[in-house]
C-alpha cells in the first residue's frame, strides 16, 4: 500500500483459506489483502479465533493438513502458492524468520540450543561447523544471553521462558532473513519480560533493516512498534491502515470496540473496561453479511445481509469494511500522532 | 591462558557429569541384588510347596524311602527352606551349583552354555526387529498414505498371529517349500559360525516377527505424537528437509518409549523363547527349562530362574541409564 519504489517483501492478494470439517467447509480466512514493504512493520491483531495464526501458518506453508489456500502470496516477488512444497519451504526458511507463541514448547528439549540456532544456517547457507558456531554465539550475545560460549552447549530446560524466546529469536535470525514474523511471541511471557522481548524485536528490526510482522491479540503490543496494522475479525480484514491513523481514528466499529476494551493510563482507578458482548462467529455457519454484525451495536438490516466492501478513509492508505463507519476525525497536526501505551 | 582454563574446566565437567552415572549404577545394583535375593529365595521355597516332599516329587510315586533319604542327603530337601537357601547361595558364590539331576552335568556350565545360545538368538532377533524403527519413521511422516496403511495392517496381523503359528508357517515355507533354511538342528558358533547362522536364521526370524510388529507400532505412534510437537513446526518453518527433521528432531524424543519396548522385548525373548526353541530343537534356555520342569529337575530350574532375574535386572538398569543418556532433562540419581 505504500507506493515506494521498492518491491514489497510480502504481499497477499485475495487470499482465502478453507478447511473441510464434519460440519462442512470452514471459511477460515476470506479475501485477505495486504502488502508489506521492506523495513516496515505490520501488526496483525484480532481476538482468539480471528485467524491470525492461521494467516501466518498459511503464509509459511506450515498450516495443518487439509487447509486449502487460494489467492496469491508473494514473498520477495515470488508466488509462494505456485512453488512446490519443498522449494517453498526452502525459500521461506531462507528469507523468513519466525518466532512462535510458546517458547516452552518451541525449542526441542533434546537438542542443544546452539545446534537449534545454527541448523537453518547450515542447511540454507551452507555454513561450515565453525562458522555456524561462531555466528550462533554472536547471535546469542546479540539477543542478550549472558555467557553465550557456554550457553551454546546448554539444553532448553536450562533457560527461563524469556531466555528461551530470546534463543528462538536468535534462531530466527541465523539466515539473515528479510522478514521476521513474531506470532504472539510474547503472549506466554511475564509482562516485564514481554516488554524486554518486544523492545528487542524492535531493536533488531531497526538494526538489521528487516520487515517485521507482529501478530498479537494485544493492541498495546502493536501500538508503538508497527507502521501498519491489520485488524482481523472472523477471518476477514475489517480495518487496515497506518497504525497511528487507525489508533487515532478507528473507523470500523470492531476496531473501536477493541480499542476501548483496552485500559488507558489516564482512566481513574477501578474504571470498568468495556467488553464486546457475544461470541466470535462460528466459521462453519458464518453470517452472510458483516461478520461483526451480530455483536455490533450499530448494525442495521443491511449489515446482516451484505458483506461491506473495503472503503477508503481520508488517509489514502486507511481502509475499512463497514456499512456505517464511525465519523472521520479531522486530520491531526503531525506532532499529535497517537502513540498509545 | 583462558583456553587452558577452559580445557581443565571441560575435564572436571566430564568427571562431574560421569559421577551421577556411577552413583546411579551402584544404587540400581543394590536394588538389583535385593530383587535377586527375593526371587531366588522364592524359587527355593517353591519346591517346598510341592505336594509331599521335593524328593518325592523328583523320584515319582514308586520311590522307596531309602531312595528318598539318599536324595535328601544329597540335595538337602528335608532341611528348612532358609537353610537350603543359604547353602544354595554359598554354592553360587563358590561357582558350583552341583550337578543336574539326570544328565549329571555341572549345572552352572549347562546353564551358561544354553544361555549363550538364547542370547545369540535374542540379540539377533532384536537386531532384525530394529527395522521397524525406520519404517515407523517413514510411515509416521506420511500418515494415512498407502505405505502407512499397508504397514499398519501387516503389523496388526503379525501381532494377532501367535508365535506357535508363525513357527509352523515359517518352517513350512522356508524349510519345506523353499528349502532355504534347515527346519531343525544346531551348530555351535565357536565351531562353525556359518552353519550356526544358517541354523539360527529361522528361529531368529520367527522370534523377531512379533517384536518387529510391536516395535513398529510403538515407534510409529511415538513419531506421530512427536511430529505434532511445536518444535517440529518450528523446524518445518525453518525450511529444514524432512529427513533432517526426522533424524535430528524426532528420533531422540521418540527414543525413551522405543527403548522401554526394546528392553521389555529383550527380556521377553530371553525368558520366553521356549516355543521357538523347542520347535526348532535349539539347545537354548527356553528349551532347557521346559525339559527341566518336565523332568522335575529342581536344581536346574532354580539356576535358570536365577539367571533370568539377573538378566531382567541388568536390562532394566541399562534401560534406565539409557533414558538419562537420551533425555537431557532426566537427572540420574
Amino acid at each position: 500500500m505504500y507506493s515506494e519504489a521498492a518491491r514489497p517483501i510480502l504481499s497477499c492478494a485475495a487470499m482465502t483459506c478453507e478447511m473441510d470439517s464434519v460440519s462442512g467447509p470452514l471459511q477460515i480466512l476470506q479475501d485477505i489483502n495486504f502488502t508489506l514493504a521492506p523495513r516496515r512493520a505490520l501488526g496483525i491483531v484480532g481476538e482468539s479465533g480471528a485467524g491470525k495464526s492461521m494467516l501466518v501458518k498459511a503464509i509459511m506453508g506450515i498450516a495443518p493438513k487439509g487447509l486449502k489456500t487460494k489467492g496469491r502470496i508473494e514473498l520477495d516477488g515470488q508466488d509462494l502458492l505456485a512453488l512446490k512444497p519443498k522449494q517453498r519451504a526452502w525459500l521461506i526458511g531462507r528469507k523468513v524468520g519466525i518466532v512462535f507463541q510458546n517458547p516452552m514448547t518451541s525449542l526441542n528439549p533434546f537438542v542443544q540450543i546452539g545446534r537449534q540456532i545454527e541448523e537453518a544456517g547450515c542447511i540454507h547457507m551452507g555454513l561450515s561447523k565453525a562458522d555456524a558456531r561462531s555466528r550462533a554465539i554472536e547471535l546469542l550475545s546479540f539477543v542478550g544471553i549472558p555467557d553465550p560460549e557456554d550457553c551454546y552447549d546448554y539444553y532448553p530446560h536450562q533457560f527461563s521462558g524469556g531466555m528461551k524466546q530470546r534463543i528462538m529469536i536468535a534462531a530466527a535470525l541465523i539466515c539473515q532473513p528479510d522478514l521476521l514474523i513474531a506470532d504472539e511471541a510474547t503472549t506466554a511471557l511475564d509482562v516485564t519480560v514481554q516488554k524486554e522481548v518486544l523492545d528487542l524485536l524492535q531493536t533488531i528490526q531497526a538494526e538489521r533493516q528487516m520487515s517485521m510482522i507482529l501478530v498479537s491479540h494485544n493492541l498495546g503490543v502493536v501500538a508503538g512498534r508497527t507502521d501498519e496494522i491489520l485488524v482481523l475479525y472472523g477471518g476477514n480484514v475489517v480495518e487496515y491502515g497506518p497504525t497511528a491513523e487507525v489508533f487515532r481514528n478507528p473507523r470500523h466499529r470492531y476496531t473501536e470496540a477493541l480499542l476501548s476494551a483496552m485500559p488507558a493510563m489516564d482512566q481513574p482507578a477501578h474504571t470498568r473496561l468495556r467488553t464486546i458482548p457475544g461470541q466470535p462467529p462460528n466459521l462453519a455457519n458464518r453470517p452472510a453479511g458483516c461478520p461483526f454484525a451480530p455483536r455490533c451495536p450499530s448494525a442495521q438490516a443491511v449489515c446482516h445481509e451484505i458483506m461491506p466492501p473495503m472503503s477508503a478513509g481520508i488517509h489514502p492508505d486507511h481502509r475499512f469494511a463497514c456499512h456505517f463507519p464511525l465519523a472521520e476525525l479531522p486530520r491531526p497536526a503531525p506532532q499529535e500522532v497517537a502513540h498509545v501505551q | 591462558m583462558s583456553k587452558l582454563a577452559a580445557g581443565t574446566g571441560k575435564g572436571t565437567d566430564v568427571l562431574n557429569s560421569a559421577m551421577p552415572y556411577f552413583r546411579a549404577i551402584s544404587t540400581r545394583l543394590i536394588t538389583g541384588v535385593l530383587v535377586f535375593l527375593l526371587v531366588t529365595f522364592s524359587a527355593t521355597a517353591l519346591s517346598s510347596l510341592a505336594p509331599g516332599s521335593a524328593a518325592q516329587l523328583i523320584l515319582g510315586d514308586y520311590a522307596t524311602p531309602e531312595q528318598i533319604a539318599a536324595l535328601n542327603a544329597q540335595y538337602g530337601y528335608d532341611l528348612p527352606v532358609w537353610q537350603r537357601y543359604l547353602s544354595w547361595l554359598g554354592d553360587l558364590l563358590r561357582g558350583d551349583l552341583g550337578l543336574t539331576l539326570f544328565s549329571q552335568q555341572p549345572i552352572l556350565g549347562v546353564v551358561l552354555e544354553r544361555a549363550a545360545v538364547t542370547f545369540e538368538i535374542a540379540f539377533l532377533a532384536m537386531a532384525v526387529s530394529l527395522i521397524g524403527i525406520p519404517i515407523a519413521m517413514y510411515t509416521a511422516s506420511h500418515p494415512n498414505k498407502l505405505a502407512d496403511k499397508v504397514m499398519r495392517s501387516i503389523s496388526t496381523v503379525l501381532l494377532a498371529v501367535p508365535t506357535f503359528v508363525i513357527v509352523v508357517l515359517f518352517s513350512y515355507l522356508f524349510a519345506m517349500v523353499l528349502r532355504w533354511f534347515p527346519a531343525t538342528g544346531w551348530a555351535k558358533f565357536t565351531e562353525n559360525p556359518v552353519a550356526n547362522l544358517w541354523y539360527v536364521a529361522l528361529p531368529v526370524l520367527c522370534l523377531s516377527m512379533h517384536q518387529t510388529a510391536y516395535l513398529y507400532r510403538v515407534a510409529r505412534n511415538e513419531f506421530v505424537t512427536t511430529l505434532q510437537e511445536d518444535y517440529i513446526a518450528v523446524a518445518r518453518a525453518k525450511g529444514l528437509p524432512l529427513g533432517y527433521i526426522l533424524f535430528h528432531h524426532a528420533l531422540r524424543p521418540a527414543m525413551p518409549q522405543i527403548l522401554t519396548v526394546m528392553g521389555l522385548s529383550l527380556t521377553y525373548m530371553l525368558a520366553g523363547s521356549f516355543v521357538v526353541e523347542s520347535y526348532f530343537a535349539v539347545p537354548g534356555i527356553g528349551w532347557t527349562i521346559l525339559s527341566a520342569v518336565k523332568s522335575h529337575d529342581i536344581p536346574l530350574v532354580q539356576a535358570i530362574l536365577s539367571l533370568t532375574v539377573v538378566i531382567f535386572v541388568i536390562v532394566f538398569m541399562l534401560v534406565d541409564l539409557g533414558y538419562a543418556l537420551i533425555d537431557p532433562r532426566v537427572k540420574v540419581s
